[in-house]
């Protein structure tokens, strides 16, 4: 009769030896610096994917604000009153005012008693009203003195977020110059 | 009576380790992995500098194209009334100007249209060029302005 053996439980094998302290040093070592890169790579990551984000996020939101201000000039039969962070536009629909207010870094539209925030986290911004004359040999107008001889608005603005308590990089930057459409009288 | 002792040189499955293939396959899939997820950041953090670069570059044309408006017929055709060249950065608000530097031209030149009112037409381009790193971007906006347009209007 022949007897063969084919397999060994390993349960059956008990062994009582452990780690020694140079491989244990080893592997914690190891364990360490791949946690490390493990960290530095999800750190980078979420940084990268949130500064994507804020770029989109402030650049749709500036560019319909932009293009809100832009039809709003446009349209408008003048300027009623101006400074470099405040415009009243004379509109048939109701006085359209925008106030840019530096200590909350909103932009803000109001007209027939209704206010909306269209500019958030505003870091700069400033109006420069011109006349209609242009200067010779340049691409300027000649700035208006009075609020009756406005006739271009140069708008510039810029909005910033913050990443991990790091402005760097999450900017918007938004410049135009709006020609108001209707005829002086 | 015999009894033959069959064992596999290879370990129980329980003990075993990894090879070094196994382990060099793994790690070969982990970094390109890695590599694959660090390759579309960056080329997502610069295709957004592109469409940011692109969009400035857009309202830089439209500032130069909607000042046109506000010169009469004679001033379109007097020679350098109007600045051939011009230079706009991409924040000016910044103090200095930070940013990239935009390179831009604006020509008036005639329509080359055929038509009795050809005379009256005057074709504008506004032509605009700037880097991205090491790459070379260009832009170009164009627009007829009319002798009896928009000009009598606003004047």
């Amino acid at each position: 009769m022949d007897f063969k053996i084919t397999s060994i439980k390993a349960g059956g094998v008990k062994t009582s030896s452990g780690f020694t302290l140079l491989e244990l040093l080893f592997s914690v070592g190891i364990t360490t610096l791949c946690l490390s890169v493990l960290a530095v790579f999800f750190m980078f990551c979420t940084h990268s994917f949130t500064t994507l984000f804020n770029y989109v996020d402030l650049d749709e939101a500036n560019r319909l604000a932009m293009d809100q201000l832009t039809r709003d000039v446009r349209q408008s039969n003048g300027v009623q009153s101006f400074t470099t962070n405040n415009l009243v536009l004379l509109d048939s629909g109701g006085n359209i005012t925008y106030t840019y207010d530096t200590a909350a870094r909103t932009l803000t539209r109001s007209q027939n008693g209704v206010s909306k925030t269209v500019v958030g986290e505003c870091d700069k911004l400033n109006f420069v009203i011109g006349q209609r004359n242009p200067v010779n040999a340049s691409y300027d107008v000649f700035p208006a003195a009075t609020a009756a001889t406005a006739k271009v608005i140069n708008v510039s603005w810029s909005c910033s977020r913050k990443v991990l308590g790091i402005k760097e990089d999450t900017e918007s930057v938004q410049t135009a110059r709006i020609v108001i459409r209707k005829q002086g009288s | 009576m015999k009894i033959k002792l069959a064992l596999s040189s290879r370990p129980p499955g329980n003990l075993a380790a990894f090879s070094v293939i196994e382990a060099s396959v793994g790690m070969a899939v982990i970094g390109i992995v890695i590599g694959a997820m660090l390759s579309g950041i960056t080329t997502g953090t610069f295709t957004m500098r592109m469409a940011r670069e692109n969009i400035r570059a857009t309202q830089i044309m439209l500032e130069k194209v909607e000042t046109i408006r506000l010169y009469s017929w004679d001033q379109i055709n007097t020679a350098g009334f109007i600045p051939a060249t011009f230079n706009e950065t991409y924040d000016p608000q910044g103090t200095p100007s930070v940013g990239l530097t935009y390179t831009g031209t604006m020509t008036i030149a005639p329509a080359s249209i055929n038509s009795s009112y050809s005379n009256d037409l005057r074709l504008v381009t506004v032509h605009l060029s700037w880097q991205t790193g090491s790459l070379q971007r260009d832009r170009e906006f164009t627009s007829y302005i009319s002798r009896n347009g928009l000009q009598d209007y606003i004047y």
